[in-house]
């Protein structure tokens, strides 16, 4: 089935069809759920939410892009809108003078299983882990982040910055517990 | 610096932007519930959203009322929901007017324009699918009682849909086509069942409220009185898990549901076939190898991206195109899809050789 089938029994209110989408799509969705949110509950919450979101908005996808990609970013989005309800962005300057992630670093990180690694995403605390998901994984630009979360977009670099040394303190104490194993 | 931001993009979203998590097998039915189904009408966004008690607390959202302008401050909000609770007394988990829903504020680069037309169809229904539950509600017990209010209202309301439906095959994997057995008391005896290892047939069940005893039946001989106990089934089958909790004062309550309980299924698909008559690998066939698999697409291209054969059965390919003349030796792609027994859609494309 296409895309554009599997779109169009959903628009028609076809079970199956919708059941179908979410086959295919809800396992890759929780995981983005996941990396937002700070626990499962909240991340079912987003999910579900999102996932109503598409279903009622399906006729809006013009079929340019991959139907994936559309929904992940109504996902990422939904996760957004329900991580501003209670969480106040800052636009903080602050910054301890750290030292940056280094490349041995990054190195370790794609040494680690995909699963070890969103559990230390998870981890993160949701100030700067959503920075860090919207700019590392998904791929934007700090002016677009800035925009998404209404924040100034020197606030979206800090708190990338403050993403950066968080990880390099947690990944070298997760590539110490992996060699005491 | 820019250069160990782009090997930081690198590895994390290589590694995590198509990771996948369990699901819980609830959630569906949440989501189903709340989306509108056969209408044919096309205008499939009419629902009726439950916005959780959950939600409202933590509801200092911007809310912005849909087209239709209608607003609700967030504490009408919590007291209509409240009286909704308390007037149904039928469940703790009420219903909204459907124009109250919740949307992005700003940014959604999905730019979504809601259409909100016809919000009365899905609420009946799901007032109707409250009806029967003996779950007594009132205010003061909406936050206590939400988070399993919910799953207990799918509960009655799975059994309902797969009877309309008629569609068993393609029912919820583990999930949950149970019926309250007796209603005695404010217990529930509604549980959840999560995959703890599917290829293991590992499953944690996870009573959804506090009781003083709890007995579990996993339907294989085999007991349990942890609340939350993990079980693992030692043969494959469709099960029926029997909770019965019991409270304080003695009183019972019971609940069975059913469930399938099935290895992930396996696609082995031939990368070779020689359709010459000779009764060895004459045909491809997706299913042959692959275990508990049912196909129900496969498409194969040639080296030109031409469609020679296109099935939405498990019959295998002859190696001849639409007009029933034999394609050349040669490789082909294919594409194929099904489902496995627990209902998760299998995929899997490639490249076969065919030799004459």
């Amino acid at each position: 089935m296409t895309d554009l089938e599997l779109a169009k029994g959903c628009l028609e209110g076809r079970r199956e069809s919708q059941q179908m989408l979410w086959k295919l799509y809800a396992r890759k969705m929780m995981s983005i759920c996941l990396r937002y949110c700070d626990s499962r509950d909240e991340a079912e919450d987003v999910m579900q939410d999102g996932f109503i979101k598409v279903f009622e908005k399906i006729g809006q996808w013009q079929g340019s892009g991959p139907l994936g990609g559309w929904i992940r970013t109504i996902m990422v989005n939904t996760a957004l809108t329900h991580l501003r309800s209670r969480h106040k962005w800052k636009n903080s300057v602050d910054l301890d003078a750290a030292e940056e992630l280094d490349a041995r670093e990054v190195d370790a990180a794609s040494k680690m299983n995909e699963q070890a690694l969103l559990k230390l995403i998870e981890k993160m605390p949701t100030g700067y882990r959503t920075v860090f998901n919207l700019f590392a994984i998904e791929g934007y630009g700090h002016k677009d982040i800035a925009e998404m979360m209404g924040v100034s977009e020197n606030t979206s670099k800090t708190q990338f910055l403050k993403a950066k040394n968080w990880l390099k303190k947690n990944l070298v104490i997760t590539e110490k517990s992996i060699e005491t194993h | 610096m820019k250069h160990i931001d782009d090997q930081i993009r690198e590895v994390f979203s290589k590694k995590l932007s198509n990771a996948e998590a369990d699901v819980s097998p609830h959630l569906w039915e949440a989501v189903q519930s709340q989306i509108a189904a056969g209408s044919g009408t096309g205008a499939v966004a009419t629902v009726a959203k439950v916005i959780s008690t959950k939600l409202i607390v933590a509801a200092s959202v911007a809310v912005i009322a849909v087209a239709s302008v209608v607003y609700f401050s967030v504490s009408e909000k919590s007291i209509s929901q409240k009286e909704s609770a308390v007037q149904s007394k039928m469940t703790p988990n009420p219903v909204l007017e459907s124009n109250s829903q919740t949307i992005d504020s700003t940014n959604d680069p999905a730019k979504p324009t809601i259409q909100n037309e016809e919000p009365q169809k899905v609420q009946d229904v799901r007032i109707e699918q409250s009806n029967g539950k003996e779950v007594q509600s009132t205010s003061s017990e909406i936050n206590s009682s939400t988070e399993f209010s919910i799953i207990s209202e799918k509960t009655a309301s799975s059994h309902s849909n797969t009877k309309e439906e008629s569609r068993p095959a393609m029912d919820e994997n583990q999930m949950i086509k149970g019926s309250a057995i007796e209603a005695t008391n404010a217990l529930t005896g509604v549980f959840k069942v999560l995959p703890v290892d599917i290829e293991e047939m590992r499953y944690s069940f996870q009573s959804q409220e506090a009781a003083a005893s709890y007995e579990w039946n996993f339907g294989d001989d085999t007991l349990s009185n942890e609340d939350s106990p993990i079980h693992q089934f030692t043969e494959e089958g469709n099960y029926i898990i029997t909770l019965t909790v019991t409270d304080e004062s003695g009183l019972k309550k019971t609940t069975s549901h059913e469930m399938n309980v099935y290895k992930p299924g396996k696609t082995i698909i031939p990368n070779i076939f020689t359709p010459n008559g000779d009764g060895s690998n004459d045909t491809f066939d997706p299913s042959a190898k692959s275990e508990g698999v049912t196909f129900t697409r496969i498409v194969v291209q040639d080296s030109q991206g031409k469609v020679v054969f296109e099935s939405n059965s498990q019959l295998p390919w002859d190696g001849t195109d639409p007009s029933g003349s034999p394609c050349n030796s040669g490789t082909y792609q294919y594409y194929v899809s099904g489902f496995d027994r627990n209902q998760e859609i299998l995929e899997n494309k490639g490249v076969v050789t065919l030799i004459r």
